[in-house]
């Protein structure tokens, strides 16, 4: 890796407009990814065994980190946290895969899939076992087979933690239009975890 | 279809309950398939209030770093006037202001921007208003005031969850507003003395200050800095762009701003909950202390120490001790290992290693080099070299070289490029690594890319009115002593004052002994053996081996000639450095009465040739020595093989010694005159595998 070629690259790749969306989440996707992992890294090790990972947190962080103070038009930033949602998601599978612990025996979880109200309980119920993270993204996979605008939905405001009103200006739609994706990708979710579960 | 059960569920989702069903009834007049599906999600929708209902609630309004300050020239916060943005980074705005009452003066009043809890922001503030008041010393910036401006926070008006500026993890959207009506309703912001000047680098650079002035002007910076400790202040953000320094009756002027502002600001790692939590890691890295670095909450005035050595270290050499460049485009993890692990070179060793085919170049004038950057974050707030302005302070003599607009010349023409104000990312060009990113609040971060490190050794010397050959003497030994002393991982090692540090400095600039000593070689010897004790261990036996040869072809080498002098030399020197060290360490072992290197045959053996041939082992110049350890650690921190290399390095280089010796030997049995040269070679050689061959003992003491 050049020292200092990354962080160019990343707000390169925001601002160059001959990249289609696609285009530019497919470069960003690997350099976010890493630095996230890296951060989250540091973040596990420094922190106590029932450490919850506070994504947003980091995913804001590896923003800093990689874009810094630079003046990115918004459209450009939303590329950034697209990306990013996509990255913590996957850092939470590795995570649950490389943990690969299963709740044995009778002791109720404290926290159920169910019960979660944010990236962080998710995590939690993950930490106590693993294969619940594979069940949500089954979930989540399906949903995004089903509404592919609603999985954008869920990615930016679950696993990049923004609000409605920055996931409506990530995504280009109104705040409502958000809102009302947003309750339908909740009530979808749960309805499939409930049943499958 | 699918996207039909969407579109039906969006449209009935909003609406009371009897409302839903009769347009249920309408979306879906026939088709059961689709009103089956519908209704189960209206179902689960209602069932589950709670499920994933505060995705952001652990996000406490760290979206308010996407928002512009909303403070304007002419807006007026409690008792100041907002007169002009004198600076502006990833951190907050800078407003050179004009207080009415009770006294009217003017003072640089810094907003902090970042998504921050104003609360806490200010209640530690608070808490430490009591000490910064007491400080009173001619190079402190005074810091008057702290408080909440009044304009809405920028992340209520972005929507209702952002609002959230507390750090505890609400669950329910709802709630978040409702403690947030309980907020200070805008952003920290902080009033301190205005102060004009230019980071004290930069001053030097531009003033071509020699080494002793800068010494003398780094003392006023520690002076500074060891009165806001008595006064129990910890600076914890000490770097170029803080000390601003002035030229004042004709004399350079330092003067330390932003005490107290770091503390205010960082949060306490104890806090899990707070964002900011994780910011307080980022800093200004270069000028980090390993503590700081790992996130201890244990900071004391330690970290000053090492962040004013870091400063005395760029003042001499022009470079920070760890390439700003590289740090910040390393990974996080990497970033806190290299300020963790890596020795720095010494000074002296690092302006050896400046590009020496970099043209010569002038410092970059004050006034322009300062507006074509973006103005750092309010680091180097007061620092405005705005010609307008009327002096705050008749203690600011130095007024032309603030004016960047006064015919001041400009050698390299580049005032051209001056630019009013931030979005000139203009930092790139900028000669200075310091500061480039604001330092209190991790987000500021500006990922700068710094140039300074590829200036020469010539350019910086004579920045320094001198040559490179004498900067580097007058760098090497004490003055590379004090500032590893300084910048020690381990803060116990390091002087224990400010006081202390400047105390040495003064001694060295008046002939005195220092405190400072070459790095203890006992305790390196220890860290190089313990990272690389197989390598060790196999290099000793190897070397063991090689002695046993070596003792019945004595006479034969003895006679040899070496092929290079180059390599000579270096064996010598290295094998002199290690030589002391192995000397202290069986030292040590010998004064705990615990010796393990008895005085063998082949010990008393060397002896008798070092007094035959009057090489004195162990008496190396400093300078020598230093450079080869210095290189020798240099290497061993970048490269994971080196040490392994160097090891087979050396015993091949013993092999080949031997053999060209042999060869030689044969060919120039006649040549006395080069006797002494030869058996030089066949000393370093032993000496070196005599000293590999007493690590393998210390391994035992050590490790």
């Amino acid at each position: 890796m050049q020292p200092g070629t990354r962080k160019l690259d990343v707000s390169t790749l925001l601002l160059d407009p001959q990249l289609s969306p696609r285009e530019r989440a497919e470069c960003l996707l690997p350099l976010v990814y890493d630095e996230l992992r890296a951060i989250a890294r540091v973040r596990m090790a420094a922190e106590r065994r029932d450490h919850t990972l506070d994504a947003t947190a980091l995913v804001h962080e590896a923003y800093l980190r990689l874009i810094g103070d630079r003046d990115i038009p918004w459209a450009g930033r939303g590329h950034f946290y697209v990306a990013a949602a996509e990255a913590m998601r996957r850092i939470l599978i590795d995570h649950a895969r490389a943990a690969n612990r299963v709740k044995r025996g009778g002791g109720r979880a404290r926290l159920s899939l169910l019960d979660v109200a944010d990236v962080s309980e998710l995590a939690e119920v993950i930490q106590e076992d693993s294969s619940e993270m594979m069940r949500f993204d089954e979930a989540f996979r399906r949903l995004e087979g089903e509404s592919p605008d609603a999985a954008d939905v869920v990615r930016l405001r679950l696993f990049a933690g923004l609000s409605v009103q920055l996931t409506a200006d990530a995504l280009g739609v109104s705040t409502a239009t958000v809102d009302r994706r947003w309750a339908f990708a909740r009530a979808w979710l749960y309805r499939r975890l409930k049943n499958d579960g | 279809m699918n996207k039909d059960v969407q579109s039906v569920f969006e449209q009935l989702i909003g609406l009371p309950i009897e409302e839903r069903r009769r347009q249920l009834d309408a979306a879906c007049r026939d088709n059961d398939a689709l009103r089956r599906e519908v209704e189960t999600l209206l179902a689960a929708h209602d069932a589950a209030p709670a499920f994933l209902n505060a995705p952001t609630a652990s996000f406490p309004s760290a979206m308010a770093v996407e928002s512009p300050i909303r403070e304007k020239p002419g807006t007026r916060i409690g008792p100041y006037k907002l007169l002009q943005v004198i600076g502006e980074g990833g951190f907050g705005v800078v407003f050179m202001a004009e207080q009415e009452t009770p006294v009217r003066r003017r003072v640089a009043l810094k907003i902090i921007k970042l998504g921050m809890d104003t609360r806490q922001v200010i209640a530690r503030f608070e808490a430490e208003r009591q000490a910064l008041a007491l400080m009173d010393h001619p190079h402190i910036a005074r810091v008057f005031d702290g408080g909440a401006t009044n304009s809405p926070s920028p992340s209520k008006s972005e929507g209702g969850e952002e609002g959230k500026l507390s750090p505890s993890p609400f669950k329910g959207e709802g709630r978040g507003e409702g403690s947030g009506g309980s907020l200070p309703a805008g952003r920290p912001y902080f009033v301190m003395e205005y102060v004009k000047g230019d980071p004290i680098t930069q001053f030097a650079d531009a003033r071509k200050l020699s080494i002793r002035e800068r010494l003398e002007l780094f003392g006023q910076v520690c002076s500074a800095v060891q009165h806001a400790h008595t006064k129990g202040i910890i600076h914890r953000d000490i770097k170029p762009r803080n000390v601003l320094t002035s030229m004042v009756d004709g004399k350079p002027f330092a003067r330390v701003i932003d005490f107290g502002i770091a503390k205010a600001t960082g949060s306490p790692l104890t806090d899990k909950t707070l964002f900011t939590e994780h910011r307080q890691l980022i800093g200004t890295p270069e000028y980090m202390s390993p503590e700081q670095a790992e996130g201890s909450p244990d900071i004391d005035t330690r970290a000053d120490v090492y962040a004013l050595g870091v400063l005395l270290y760029e003042l001499l050499t022009g470079a920070t001790p760890f390439d700003a460049k590289r740090l910040r485009s390393a990974a996080f993890a990497e970033m806190q290992r290299i300020i963790r692990d890596e020795e720095p070179l010494a000074p002296s060793v690092r302006v050896t290693r400046l590009r020496a085919d970099a043209p010569l170049s002038e410092p970059r004038p004050l006034g322009s080099g300062l507006s074509t950057e973006p103005r750092p974050s309010g680091s180097g707030l007061p620092s405005d070299p705005r010609p307008d302005l009327s002096e705050p302070r008749p203690l600011d003599s130095g007024s032309e070289i603030h004016d960047p607009s006064a015919k001041q010349p400009l050698p390299d023409g580049r005032g051209s490029e001056m630019q009013p104000l931030p979005h000139g990312r203009g930092s790139e060009k900028q000669p200075l690594p310091s500061g480039s990113r604001p330092g209190h609040a991790p987000f500021s971060v500006a990922f700068t890319p710094q140039g300074r490190g590829s200036d020469s050794a010539a350019t910086i010397a004579h920045h320094r009115r001198t040559d490179a050959a004498t900067l580097l003497r007058t760098l090497r030994g004490e003055l590379d002593w004090i500032v590893m002393k300084a910048l020690d991982k381990d803060r116990a090692r390091r002087y224990e004052t400010p006081n202390q540090l400047a105390d040495d400095v003064r001694r060295h600039l008046s002939g005195e002994p220092i405190i400072a000593a070459p790095p203890n070689a006992v305790y390196r010897l220890r860290k190089f053996v313990r990272k690389h004790k197989t390598g060790v261990v196999a290099a000793s036996a190897v070397a063991a081996a090689l002695l046993l040869g070596i003792a019945g072809t004595t006479w034969q080498w003895r006679a040899a000639i070496y092929y290079s002098n180059q390599l000579q030399d270096n064996a010598r020197v290295m094998a002199a450095a290690l030589s002391d060290t192995l000397d202290a360490a069986n030292g040590a072992a010998t004064i705990e009465g615990d010796s393990l290197l008895p005085n063998s045959e082949f010990t008393r053996f060397s002896k008798e040739q070092f007094k035959d041939e009057g090489i004195t082992m162990g008496r190396r110049s400093d300078g020598q020595r230093e450079f080869w350890v210095g290189q020798f650690e240099w290497r061993d921190n970048r490269d994971p093989n080196f040490s392994r290399t160097m090891i087979v390095y050396l015993g091949r280089q013993a092999l080949t010694a031997i053999h060209e010796s042999r060869e030689r030997a044969k060919a120039l049995e006649a040549v006395n005159t080069q006797l002494r040269v030869q058996n030089d070679l066949a000393i370093s050689t032993l000496i070196d595998l005599r000293l590999h061959n007493r690590t393998v003992y210390s391994l035992s003491l050590v490790v």
